[in-house]
């Protein structure tokens, strides 16, 4: 899950570029013969362009033509409107199967149980309902933000010496971002287990402007143990925040970006959390597929969560924007 | 009527004095006169602080420009993208300023020609770059690692000061050179304070706010390419309220919304202010999670004190 | 070349001009004479501004010709007017309130060192000169000051120093004592009559006939557009005028 702003709703208004990426998002004719096709409605909530959702469309696009789904990739541009208009006309055009990103509680239970009700699969991918059963959608293949953010602060916990009484910040872009909040509920879960102080700290998606409240920040509190960035951009800037600020917290965060693997591989960084976007593509379209024509039943898939540090960084870098 | 900046400054003044006496007193509490604490400021006031500059100019003349957070996010991307190309560096910065120039005087001449509010017609091309930067920027790295020279000239240091104040304070001069001493300058302000009196003594009213939109969006640009060469990296999503942020700094500086008045000094010690109200926050250890809440009451109270005594030395 | 002296200085013939439904002027001939104080009288709504805004270059008329000195001419924009030497005072916007006085005596003729580089120093000499040697406006001590903190009189008087300054030819004044006091009008027409003496020639709108009729050389009467009259001084008398004016 990349860090975005309901700000970003503001996107939905380009149309023109939205629509040149959709286009050369489809996939590329296969060889098995039409009528077999199951066709597939898949829903990415931002606008076109983000390049985050490079690996999950390479995976989404890699699935259909393993199994021969033809595959319709389409951009809601962080607006639910945008969305609940989308899945309205893959029911319409009966499609087989729908995949979404469920990253607005509430807002797609409706349309997501009229969908089912008229005999279309759905699976959610990257975000989800966080209460369980709230929808009726069929199976969630994503990140646990929770368990995620646990595993990260332990991580951190048992690289930086960290024990009771320290401190430790965790930088986020946008405070309302539903991804912050998750994951930074099971940093702090970890942390206070540990006794280890935490907050939370508004840092905006603006690079400069990131840059500079985390260094004033640890200016401010010289006596923080770690920085723990809750999305790609404030992690990424975490080792030169701390440099700047004259300290050495240990520096780890979340998803994974060039600058970041970079920082892993040179040792400014501790670890990052894979967000696995590649099966957040693939898995949906292959548990899709099997259902339709087998009744196999899917079933959630905890993806991502892998911590990445220098032991594996290597092979992420090797693969970055395709299969990572 | 005592002008407004003599109350911003004097705000400003006291604001220092008190940050570095607590300083002083308590400096394992308080390092706001740490070296650390200094070189940030320095580096970071001059991003917002640029963009502000231009900004305000064409607040002068009774404009607004929203679409400068988009400018300042495609500046970025455009400089590492034609760098990436091959492009000499030099190059890339000419064509990047080329493009801002060029979409500052689409959008003045989109609000004279149409005469639409400013407001409409940038938040238009607010929408629009922001697009095209989503479009440029997918599937692409957007690292941006020119050689040291041109990094050194923009984020180095000079005699212990950081480059990018220094080049803010030279923008700053120069804008002070335009907008007060030259003849163009005393169009924005005319234009501003009254369009109608301005047009009749024989200003080419359309053409003095089409120069004006060109060098806000030349000077969000500056700060896109000063800010990449500082982090290394440009976001789609960075650069969002920008733009508001950029007016209520020239706003705190003692500039109308309604044009015609305000002055350099005043849009430069609007922006030490803003990032002085963040940074001491910060120092003071207030939630960051919620610094927003603070920092927006903090500049509420400080215009309507400088509103106030504006008023009250009025009279 | 020598233009005799009966040739008027401006001449407008045959000015008409419509806003959507309004015809503001039909076939308007107006002339200003060398060294005359012409009164610009009507209703309200008959045209007057109008007429004024025409001739000062800021509206276009749909037909109708002018003649400088007998020349035909072309007025398109304020520069065009500046360079017959006409000069207006507006009604409702001669100076911009948030700039100085020397800011605004200046404002479009700025003087400058070169390279766009005002010239304050010499801008502020020039503006002081005037207002104290020539218009003898009392209580300004500044160039400095901004239009907004003058009274209705000294912003009047700021304008018209600007005039004499700049030697304009015509000087076209749109109900300059609207907005002053007994005394500021007194000193208004008194300079109005220094302006005759250094050789101006001037329009003065007003609905005081009592000041018009006191200052002026003639009277041209609009009406709904069209000229209803234009009489010398000497030919008629406050009483006549008003009964002109309110019978139409
Ligand atoms: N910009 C405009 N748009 C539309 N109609 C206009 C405009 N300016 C003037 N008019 C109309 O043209 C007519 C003449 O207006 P003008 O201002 O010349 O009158 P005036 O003689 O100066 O009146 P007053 O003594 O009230 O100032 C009026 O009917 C007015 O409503
Ligand atoms: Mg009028």
């Amino acid at each position: 899950m990349k860090k975005t702003s309901r700000r970003e709703a503001l996107a939905s208004m380009i149309a023109g570029s939205a629509a040149l990426v959709a286009a050369s998002a489809m996939p590329a004719g296969t060889a098995l013969a039409e009528e077999e096709k199951v066709n597939v409605t898949f829903i990415i909530y931002t606008a076109a362009g983000d390049p985050f959702w490079n690996p999950v469309i390479q995976g989404a696009q890699e699935a259909a033509k393993d199994r021969g789904v033809s595959v319709d990739i389409q951009y809601a541009d962080s607006d639910p409107v945008k969305q609940n208009n989308l899945i309205e006309t893959a029911i319409a055009n009966k499609v087989q199967g729908i995949a979404l990103v469920n990253w607005l509680p509430d807002a797609f239970t409706a349309n997501i149980a009229k969908a089912r009700a008229a005999g279309i699969a759905v699976i959610t991918f990257d975000t989800d309902d966080p209460k369980p059963n709230a929808t009726e959608s069929q199976a969630y293949v994503g990140q646990d933000f929770f368990a995620a953010g646990q595993r990260i602060a332990r991580k951190m916990v048992e690289a930086g010496s960290l024990k009771k009484g320290d401190h430790v910040v965790a930088p986020v872009e946008d405070p309302d971002a539903f991804y912050g909040t998750e994951r930074y509920r099971g940093i702090k879960a970890a942390l206070d287990e540990a006794g280890i102080t935490s907050e939370r700290l508004d840092a905006s998606p603006t690079m400069a402007t990131a840059l500079t409240r985390i260094s004033q920040y640890l200016v401010g509190r010289p006596d923080t143990k770690a920085v723990i960035g809750l999305g790609s951009v404030v992690t990424e800037v975490g080792p030169q925040a701390a440099a700047e600020a004259n300290v050495t917290p240990v520096i780890g965060g979340f998803d994974l970006s060039p600058g970041i693997i970079d920082s892993i591989l040179a040792g400014k960084m501790v670890a990052t959390v894979d967000s696995g976007a590649y099966y957040e593509g693939y898995m949906p379209i292959v548990m899709l597929y099997y259902f339709v024509k087998y009744g196999v039943p899917p079933s959630s898939i905890p993806i991502g969560g892998t911590v990445i540090d220098k032991s594996n960084a290597e092979l992420v870098k090797k693969w970055a924007g395709t299969y990572r | 009527m005592r002008q407004p900046i003599v109350n911003i400054c004097l705000f400003f003044f006291v604001l220092q004095v008190i940050c570095i006496v607590a300083s002083l007193l308590y400096p394992n509490d308080f390092r706001y006169v740490s070296e650390t604490n200094i070189g940030l400021l320095l580096r970071a006031i001059p991003v917002l602080g640029i963009i502000s500059l231009g900004v305000g100019v064409l607040m002068i003349t009774g404009e607004y420009d929203l679409s400068v957070g988009s400018v300042y996010t495609l500046a970025g991307y455009s400089i590492a993208l034609l760098f990436g190309m091959g492009l000499p560096v030099w190059l890339a910065v000419i064509a990047t300023l080329a493009i801002a120039i060029a979409i500052g005087v689409t959008n003045g001449l989109i609000t004279v020609k149409f005469a639409i509010p400013s407001f409409i017609a940038t938040m238009g091309a607010m929408l629009v770059v922001r697009g095209v930067v989503r479009w440029l920027s997918e599937g692409r790295t957007v690292s941006f690692k020119p050689d040291e020279t041109f990094s050194g000239l923009l984020t180095g240091a000079f005699y212990g000061i950081e480059a990018p104040f220094i080049w803010f304070i030279g923008l700053a001069l120069l804008t002070g050179l335009l907008v007060h001493k030259s003849k163009l300058g005393n169009h924005f302000y005319l234009v501003g304070g009254h369009e109608k009196t301005a047009i009749a003594v024989g200003i080419n009213s359309h053409r003095v706010k089409v120069i004006a939109f060109a060098l806000a969006s030349l000077a969000a640009a500056i700060a896109g390419i000063l800010s990449i060469t500082r982090v290394g990296t440009a976001t789609p999503a960075q650069g969002i309220g920008l733009e508001l942020k950029a007016i209520a700094v020239c706003v705190i500086g003692g500039l109308f919304l309604s044009g015609g008045r305000g002055t350099v000094l005043g849009i430069v010690v609007g922006a030490c202010l803003m990032y002085m109200v963040e940074d001491v926050l910060l120092l003071l250890r207030a939630p960051g999670f919620y610094l927003d809440v603070f920092v927006g009451a903090i500049l509420v109270v400080a215009v309507i004190l400088n509103t106030w005594l504006t008023r009250k030395a009025g009279k | 070349m020598t233009i005799p002296s009966s040739t008027p200085l401006l001449a407008l013939k045959g000015i008409s001009k419509q806003y959507g439904h309004v015809q503001a002027l039909s076939g308007v001939d107006f002339q200003i004479n060398r060294n005359e104080i012409v009164g610009l009288l009507g209703d309200n709504g008959a045209g007057k501004s109008t007429l004024v805004r025409i001739m000062s270059g800021v509206e276009f008329p749909d037909s109708g010709q002018v003649f400088r000195d007998g020349q035909p001419a072309t007025i398109k924009s304020r520069k065009d007017s500046e360079k017959l030497g006409i000069e207006t005072i507006y009604q409702d916007s001669a100076l911009v309130g948030s700039a100085s006085i020397m800011r605004n005596f200046f404002a479009g003729r700025e003087l400058t060192k070169g390279l766009g580089i005002l010239d304050t120093h010499k801008m502020n000499a020039i503006v002081m000169d005037i207002l104290v040697n020539m218009v003898r406006i009392s209580g300004i001590n500044s160039p400095d000051i901004l239009v907004e903190a003058l009274s209705g009189g000294q912003r009047q008087a700021v304008a018209i120093a600007r005039a004499v300054y700049f030697k304009t030819a015509m000087l076209l004044l749109d109900e300059p004592t609207s907005a002053l006091s007994v005394r500021e009008t007194a000193k208004l027409l008194e300079h109005l009559a220094e302006l005759k003496r250094e050789g101006v020639s001037a329009v003065f709108i007003t609905h005081n006939l009592y000041h018009a009729y006191e200052s002026c050389d003639r009277f041209t009467i609009l009406s709904r557009g069209q000229v209803i009259g234009s009489l010398a001084k000497a030919e008629t008398s406050v009483r006549e005028l008003n009964d002109l004016i309110v019978k139409y």
